[in-house]
């Protein structure tokens, strides 16, 4: 029995870009339909226009009709299609407005006019199914990005509608976090309950898909069961992720134990707390790095990873240990000095751009280790080809796609020549093209010289680029192997 | 600790965390009225002694309340000594003269001063009343103040929130009320990372003059505000999908009830606020 139908349905924003163009899409009741497509092939815009955000919200010329059973939606107002419909954003950070997670769950709730007692039932089973019990009092502005991604799920989870969108929902959760979700959602899928899945990457979501829609520039390109197509062809075709490998190399596994360049020494770091006891995010980490290679941080959603990273280039200071950078303790060099030597992308590379325009934030570095003008033209020029932002120089860094944001982060530290470049989920927001680009360019940095450490939980693109990967479990390392001996 | 830590309530059981947001509330502006109603020096450092003794009683740790403590010097330096350089009246008595019409600074003879005053005639006095006008304003605002950071310290925003409620405010300012307690701290950490993703970047502004440091702080503004305005777009997005104002009226999940400890603060609270108006 069909529960949604969109017909020939066309979205033009007012500067004339064409998101959708005759887009068709049903979904039945107990369906799961994956949507996929790659960076700017209209996903959001389509998720947007199902719950008539677009035009009610945000302005665009609109064609086409939607019917959720049977009936037209057409100027039903958003919080009204709210009963039945519920969108997971793509960025979880603005779901989460209560003050600490529960609260975000009891506001939906609340506002459907619960009574208290479902609202207390329904919000513990939502916690626990996304492992947030010992999290429901936080902030989530305490939260790391799987732990806000959990609990963006959950406050929409517990609202049981009709027919779930997900905004790309893999995006930040660890494996198992990925696969807690897809489990639930399979049960959903029992329970008859519709679903949407909106992703780049159909590895994980294709396996509790019923049918594979495709989109490219907008259009509908591919309707078909997830069995009837090879994952190779949607990859090499359509830019999609799948389980099968990308093209740079993998072949350079040979074990490099030259001379250590970065050295952590009985490492622990807590941040302050107003307790005497406090919570320990490093715990006495021991490691050493050596040049040339090309490390996968492994490890789950708030296990210490991004911290390791921000106390590796002296942004956080350890209450316990020391670094050692080439020799030298990591507190004697000089901002620009310790620069020159390591680079750090950020998780969210959004807080990391603050220049006006693409070209000046490519430049900041550079200038800032008085790189000669003309050099830095060079290699400005030659990061912004290479990774695929050469049209986008004049535009705004906040104006830009969350891959494209990344891939202009990344491209700022390979401008500046880093020794060592920690980057940290360099893969998120990425298609298929970009991130074979992003692999070959890191590849090619590593050849030059630069030591690599990928912090992810992209095990794929992991494998096939690290020689060797640390596991970290609760701010201490679990396994710590060279690829070959995993 | 993050900006925004320094926000956060501290948790712990203490007898004023214990209290009824409402109470706190009420407390809050009774010493308000307090504060305006007494006008002597003596009645207000009473006063906020008072206060301050409550505070203390809330074992709110010293990493949370050592601005506040840095405040209170500022404070008193800046009102009152403030206000005797430039307090007027037509009954002032000058309690001592710091530069005269001749040039000397506190009977130092500086030559500039007095080639100064051939053009700019004049002097700087201090005056006793303008002294103790300030000491008045400065009392009641560190009072004001420390009662006001302990309510916040004590008290989760969402309690102040179903506090407001029960005052019958409606709803959705209450919800603007704490949508802006969730922004304030998350947009001090943005600024915070900001410059923490420029450090990584090889850039300090240690090693900038202030005109050039005041230039790159206002350069992260605009990009920080455009990336505010965009979540701030998709945070009202989020709230309309999760059915805001759906219906006329919604279910609240935390109720709060007068405690018997609550019954007695407001009680003796009113008694002296009775006297008070009683004795002015």
């Amino acid at each position: 029995m069909r529960l949604l139908e969109a017909k020939n349905l066309s979205v033009t924003y007012p500067n004339g870009e064409k998101a959708l163009d005759q887009f068709d899409l049903t979904v039945d009741h107990g369906e799961v339909v994956l949507v996929a497509g790659g960076t700017g092939s209209g996903k959001s815009t389509l998720a947007q226009r199902l719950l008539n955000v677009i035009p009610n919200q945000v302005k665009a010329i609109c064609e086409g009709e939607i019917l959720f059973s049977d009936e037209s939606i057409e100027n039903i107002p958003t919080h009204h299609l709210s009963k039945q419909i519920q969108l997971i954003l793509q960025n979880p950070e603005a779901m989460l407005f209560a003050l600490n997670v529960e609260g975000n769950i009891h506001f939906g709730l609340e506002n459907h006019c619960l009574d208290k007692a479902t609202i207390k039932n329904k919000t513990q089973e939502v916690l626990s199914l996304m492992r947030l019990d010992s999290l429901r009092k936080r902030s989530p502005m305490e939260l790391s990005g799987g732990e806000q991604q959990a609990a963006a799920i959950a406050s929409v989870l517990a609202l049981a509608p009709s027919l779930y969108i997900l905004d790309e929902p893999l995006t930040y959760l660890d494996l198992s976090g990925k696969k807690r979700l897809l489990e639930h959602l399979k049960q959903l899928k029992a329970m008859g309950k519709s679903i949407l899945i909106l992703e780049h990457r159909l590895d994980l979501a294709q396996e509790i898909a019923d049918r594979i829609v495709v989109l490219k520039d907008g259009k509908k390109v591919l309707d078909t069961k997830p069995n009837e197509i090879s994952s190779k062809e949607l990859q090499e075709n359509l830019g999609l992720r799948t389980s099968a490998s990308f093209s740079f190399g993998t072949t350079e596994k040979e074990i490099k134990e030259t001379k250590s360049v970065l050295k952590f020494k009985d490492l622990s770091f807590s941040y302050p707390s107003d307790h005497k006891i406090e919570t320990p995010i490093l715990k006495n980490i021991s490691l050493d790095i050596f040049e040339q290679e090309r490390i996968a941080l492994l490890g789950n959603n708030g296990s210490g990873k991004s911290t390791l990273a921000t106390c590796a280039i002296g942004l956080d200071k350890p209450q316990k240990g020391s670094i050692i950078l080439k020799e030298k303790q990591l507190e004697k060099y000089t901002t620009v000095e310790r620069t020159k030597e390591i680079g750090l992308m950020f998780q969210k590379p959004e807080s990391q751009l603050f220049c006006q325009s693409v070209w000046k934030e490519l430049f900041f570095g550079g200038k800032n280790l008085n790189i000669a003008e003309e050099e830095l033209h060079e290699r400005v020029d030659t990061e912004a080809k290479e990774l695929g932002l050469s049209h986008l120089m004049e535009k705004h860094p906040a104006t830009l796609s969350r891959g494209e944001m990344r891939r202009l982060a990344l491209a700022s530290l390979l401008i500046m020549q880093s020794s060592i470049l920690i980057l940290d989920e360099p893969t998120i927001g990425q298609d298929y093209f970009n991130l074979d680009k992003i692999g070959n360019r890191l590849l090619e940095a590593n050849r030059s010289g630069t030591t690599l450490i990928l912090i992810t939980h992209d095990q794929d693109f992991a494998k096939q680029l690290a020689t060797r990967t640390i596991l970290i479990e609760k701010g201490e390392i679990k396994e710590n192997a060279h690829l070959r001996t995993l | 600790m993050p900006i925004s830590g320094l926000f956060k309530t501290y948790e712990s059981d203490t007898f004023l965390h214990k209290l009824d947001p409402r109470t706190k509330l009420i407390c809050l502006m009774i010493i308000s009225i307090f504060a305006v109603l007494l006008a002597t020096v003596g009645q207000l450092i009473c006063l906020f002694f008072g206060v301050f003794a409550l505070h203390l009683c809330a074992k709110i740790p010293l990493t949370r309340t050592k601005y506040l403590y840095l405040s209170y010097p500022f404070i008193f330096l800046l009102v009152a000594l403030g206000q005797g350089l430039f307090f007027w009246g037509s009954q002032v008595k000058p309690l001592f003269t710091i530069i005269t019409p001749e040039g000397f600074l506190f009977g130092w003879d500086i030559p500039l001063l007095s080639a100064w005053l051939k053009i700019f005639p004049g002097e700087v006095v201090f005056y006793k009343e303008g002294f103790f006008y300030g000491l008045v304003q400065a009392l009641r605002t560190a009072t004001l103040l420390t009662a006001g950071l302990t309510l916040a310290l004590t008290t989760h925003p969402i309690q102040i929130l179903y506090a407001l409620r029960k005052f019958r405010l409606p709803f959705e300012l209450c919800f603007l009320i704490s949508m802006s307690l969730r922004f304030i701290p998350q947009i001090m950490d943005e600024i915070r990372e900001n410059f923490r993703a420029q450090k990584a970047r090889g850039f300090t502004l240690k090693q900038l003059s202030l005109k050039d440091k005041l230039l790159a702080t206002s350069q992260i503004c605009d990009t920080l505000i455009l990336r505010w305005i965009q979540g701030v777009r998709d945070m009202a997005l989020a709230i309309d999908l999760r059915g805001f104002r759906l219906h006329p009226t919604r279910t609240y999940i935390e109720e709060h009830f007068f405690q018997k400890r609550d019954q007695v603060v407001l009680g003796i609270s009113f008694i002296f606020l009775i006297l008070i108006i009683v004795i002015h």
